[in-house]
């Protein structure tokens, strides 16, 4: 019979060796991130251009994505049905994502058919027909799926996020899609345009991982995707905003049964000593499901179905966000909870936290790379913030090398109740009145879907 | 594409004596290792007047056991730097956690103690704390969402309430709060004992050392196999056509059509389950070329064979474009469908589909959550772990006469309709 009263010991360490990722630039000029890996037959191959919603021009949001949404539903000749079965005839996975930052190319492929799956890339990278029927269908389905995002409060709180959260001078600002009267105004011409003068030319780097070998991948990169000139440097932009301090953000979602609450603060980017320290703070914070706010809000209150606070990272700078959906009934309390924890932690944060997050982010390292889409994300963190390409293996000294000294200092610094964005997306009429009363040093203000301030 | 070689698995499959069937895979590859526990009970076994309860117990699992104070089970596993969670289907309940490999005998000692001793630590605090949460669940994945009572206004209109299948997994609002601490220590006096569950084991691990560890620690429970409350009884066909109109907070219309099949693993199952490749997969499947490509009258469209123990439908769900008539989208669909049994399928169409099937079957297997989570479902479902390469073949061996065939058994009849449709609007 075991003793059951205590944990197990662990077993013996089992050796294990993350597997070696190299930066290769090629002979044309292009920039290979590349990792072998896997027992399986199969291979990531992403191509990353610099192009994102960050650079859709004010009042024109949404071109990129839909500029994107149209490069392979038209290309060197193939329609989109083609184009589709090419890709299922290989047993190919092939899809294209816009984000703020980027324009991701992701295939997946088995590695003997790879070759055929990276000539399709190509074509649609370099030959999109931009065909004027394309065109005025997915704008309409874009339209469609804008209006979808208006009647679910999840997707709202999004978008207001960023629009307030930024302040709307900000290319960080602008919402993937786009809002509805800027994609009504964009026309085939405009996504020609915006193809040559912000997609085609922009740097772009390759993501390679699995059963792949390296010198095939070199030499199918520059046949595919030819020549270009090393990346530009390129200027941060910061997002510093402070108008939302000393305020709460409330979007009306009339009948609304849940609120969403979103609270947030800027932190810098990645590679940061401050940034690790963070990291770790909100692996107590909010980070895991027996972190403090799921604990209080979930596990003690019953007011959510689950709270989590997320550090995520862009080129230039990170933000810490805590997100829930909280019963309309319990709005003021749950927020009250929220800030509560976050005054909280700078009073009792412990040198025992302290070490159990040290403890899961070593130990997690070692599961980092067990799936190809494991490792391409793995990879685009160092092409993105230019991490070193022993990083990984690093990572357990870098994480045990912040001290609680540091965890205090950006406590202090970044996660002072009286410096964060606050926003609820619910329903006015049952939370305003509570809002005000339980938060009489911050001022209410009211906004529509978009996050324009309404009286 | 010849992927045979990579669906060969060196399983082994043992039972202990209390009747817990122990599934072991080892793959040394990563240093990890992943557990994967199923219940042989979800939703179909929600007391009369109590739906929800399955749902709900899957939440008092993780309320503490009496060596696992509440909140410790997820502490202990992201401690070891691993993950854990559960999900409550209508006839299982899985319980999983991945973690660093020398961290195996913690998951197994977690999932012991509350298999083995749940009873004592369970409290009103507890469950009222649950019942919360759980409401929370329901608002925001269900009530609060756009479209989010769908699923379970579909599985009404096509089972009805009598049916297993005709309540919904996470239960009624109004069930929830109503289930007491007697529901919770009846459901696991009748459903939670180790002669009613399926302990997969896959990573990084020795055999010998690693059933020694599972007799340790669910040898001593006692077991006993449940009975099957239920029996399946084919729907097919419908007598009529079942229309629902649903209003709701939306912007667009959607329309969703249902087709009774059959239940898993028959051979109709994976003939309905290629036809619905061609249906549904790809910009120039067949829904997708006509409704969104070809005639614009959608902006979206999909389908899905939802296929289980009890019983089966074939899913089509369509967002009308706006402006057009949401009975112009029904009855391309039902056009469609009738069309099937007569459908002409391309010798490239056969051979897109097959590749695409044979490379869902593949890409999932780089995981070893996913893998250890489909060695339990072919356990359960066909007594036998080891059945990735058998599953593959029986697609395969598919031709484009038995497809036009399962047009003709069970898209040619009646069918029910669910329309989703603007509050207060002009749709219908």
């Amino acid at each position: 019979m075991p003793d059951r009263s205590l944990q197990p010991a662990p077993l013996d360490h089992i050796p294990f060796d993350l597997p070696e990722i190299e930066i290769i630039d090629t002979p044309a000029g292009n920039r290979i991130y590349y990792c072998s890996q896997g027992k399986l037959p199969v291979v990531r191959y992403n191509v990353v251009t610099d192009c994102g919603s960050k650079d859709d021009p004010a009042g024109w949001e949404g071109l990129c994505n839909l500029m994107a949404v149209l490069l392979d539903e038209n290309a060197a000749g193939m329609d989109s049905f083609r184009i589709s079965d090419e890709f299922a005839m290989i047993g190919a996975r092939f899809k294209i994502e816009s984000a703020t930052e980027s324009v991701n190319f992701g295939l997946q492929s088995l590695s003997e058919m790879l070759e055929k799956g990276i000539e399709l890339m190509s074509k649609i990278y370099f030959d999109p027909g931009f065909t004027e029927s394309d065109f005025e269908r997915e704008k309409q389905r874009e339209i469609a799926g804008l209006m979808h995002m208006k009647t679910s409060p999840k997707s709202i709180s999004g978008v207001v996020f960023d629009k307030l959260f930024y302040g709307s001078g900000s290319v960080y600002s602008r919402p993937e899609h786009g809002y509805l009267n800027t994609v009504e105004k964009i026309s085939n011409n405009d996504i020609r345009e915006f193809y040559n003068r912000n997609f085609r030319g922009r740097y772009r780097s390759f993501l390679v991982t699995g059963r792949a070998d390296k010198q095939e991948i070199i030499t199918l990169t520059d046949k595919y995707f030819g020549r270009q000139e090393a990346a530009g440097v390129t200027h941060s932009t910061d997002p510093e905003n402070t108008e939302f301090r000393g305020k709460i953000y409330l979007t009306d979602f009339p009948g609304a049964l849940q609120s969403e609450i979103y609270v947030a603060q800027l932190l810098p980017p990645p590679p940061s000593d401050e940034l690790r320290a963070m990291m770790l703070v909100n692996y107590i914070l909010g980070g895991q499901f027996s972190s403090r706010l799921n604990m209080n809000l979930r596990e003690k209150n019953g007011y959510t179905y689950g709270v989590h606070s997320n550090v995520t990272s862009l080129k230039y700078h990170s933000v810490i966000i805590t997100e829930g959906s909280f019963d309309t009934q319990k709005t003021s309390g749950a927020l009250t909870e929220i800030i509560s924890e976050y005054s909280r932690i700078a009073q009792d944060f412990s040198e025992k936290e302290l070490n159990e997050a040290k403890d899961y982010f070593t130990k997690a390292n070692r599961l980092r790379f067990e799936t190809t889409g494991q490792s391409v994300l793995a990879l685009n963190a160092i092409r993105r913030y230019g991490f070193p390409t022993d990083y990984y293996k690093k990572y357990a000294d870098l994480i045990n090398a912040v001290t609680y000294d540091q965890c205090l200092a950006v406590i202090n610094k970044f996660l002072n109740p009286d410096n964060l964005f606050i926003s609820v997306t619910g329903d006015k009429v049952n939370v305003i009145d509570e809002l005000r009363e339980k938060f009489p040093g911050r001022e209410v203000v009211l906004t529509d879907a978009e996050g324009n301030l309404v009286q | 594409m010849n992927i045979n070689k990579h669906l060969k698995f060196d399983l082994q499959k043992h039972k202990l004596e209390n009747g817990l069937d122990v599934v072991l895979y080892r793959d040394t590859s990563n240093p990890l290792v992943c557990v994967n526990l199923l219940y042989k009970t979800g939703s179909v076994n929600d007391p009369a007047g109590k739906t929800g309860t399955a749902h709900l117990f899957e939440h008092m699992m993780f309320q503490g056991s009496v060596n696992v104070e509440k909140g410790k089970h997820f502490y202990h596993i992201q401690q070891a730097g691993g993950s854990a969670n559960a999900a409550t289907s209508y006839e299982t309940t899985v319980y999983h956690e991945k973690l660093p490999a020398e961290y195996l005998e913690t998951a197994l000692w977690l999932e012991s103690d509350r298999m083995g001793y749940f009873l004592p630590a369970l409290t009103e605090e507890k469950l009222q704390n649950q019942i919360e949460v759980v409401k929370n669940e329901r608002l925001e994945r269900t009530d609060n969402a756009p479209y989010g009572t769908s699923w379970e206004n579909l599985m009404d209109l096509v089972f009805g309430p009598e049916h297993p299948y005709g309540h919904p997994i996470i239960g009624h609002m109004d069930h929830i709060g109503q289930i007491n601490l007697d529901d919770i220590r009846s459901f696991f006096g009748e459903y939670y004992n180790p002669g009613n569950a399926s302990l997969v084991i896959a990573g990084n691990f020795e055999y010998d050392a690693a059933l020694k560890m599972v007799n340790n620690y669910f040898g001593e429970f006692s077991g006993y196999p449940v009975r099957d409350k239920h029996e399946y009884v084919p729907l097919t066909p419908l007598k009529h056509i079942r229309h629902r109109m649903v209003e709701d907070k939306i912007e667009l219309v959607k329309v969703t059509l249902a087709f009774p099949t059959t239940n898993f693993f028959t051979a109709d199952e994976a003939r309905i389950n290629m036809l619905n490749e061609l249906l549904n997969e790809g910009k120039n499947s067949i829904l997708k070329r006509e409704l969104v490509y070809n005639k614009q009258i959608a902006v979206g469209v999909s389908s899905y064979h939802f296929c289980s123990k009890y019983g089966g439908i074939m899913v089509v769900t369509a967002f009308v474009t706006p402006g057009v008539k949401w009975q112009a989208v029904r009855d391309e669909i039902v056009s469609i469908m009738r069309s099937l049994k007569n459908y002409e399928f391309t010798p490239e169409e056969i051979e897109k589909s097959r590749n695409r099937l044979i490379s869902d079957f593949l890409y999932p297997l780089e995981q070893l959550a996913g893998l250890s989570q489909i060695f339990n479902y072919y356990n359960y479902y066909l007594d036998n772990p080891d059945s990735v390469e058998y599953d593959l073949k029986r697609y395969l061996e598919v031709k484009d006469e038995d497809m036009r065939e399962m047009g003709k058994k069970y898209f040619s009849d009646a069918y029910a309709e669910l329309i989703y449709v603007p509050k207060g609007g002009t749709n219908a």
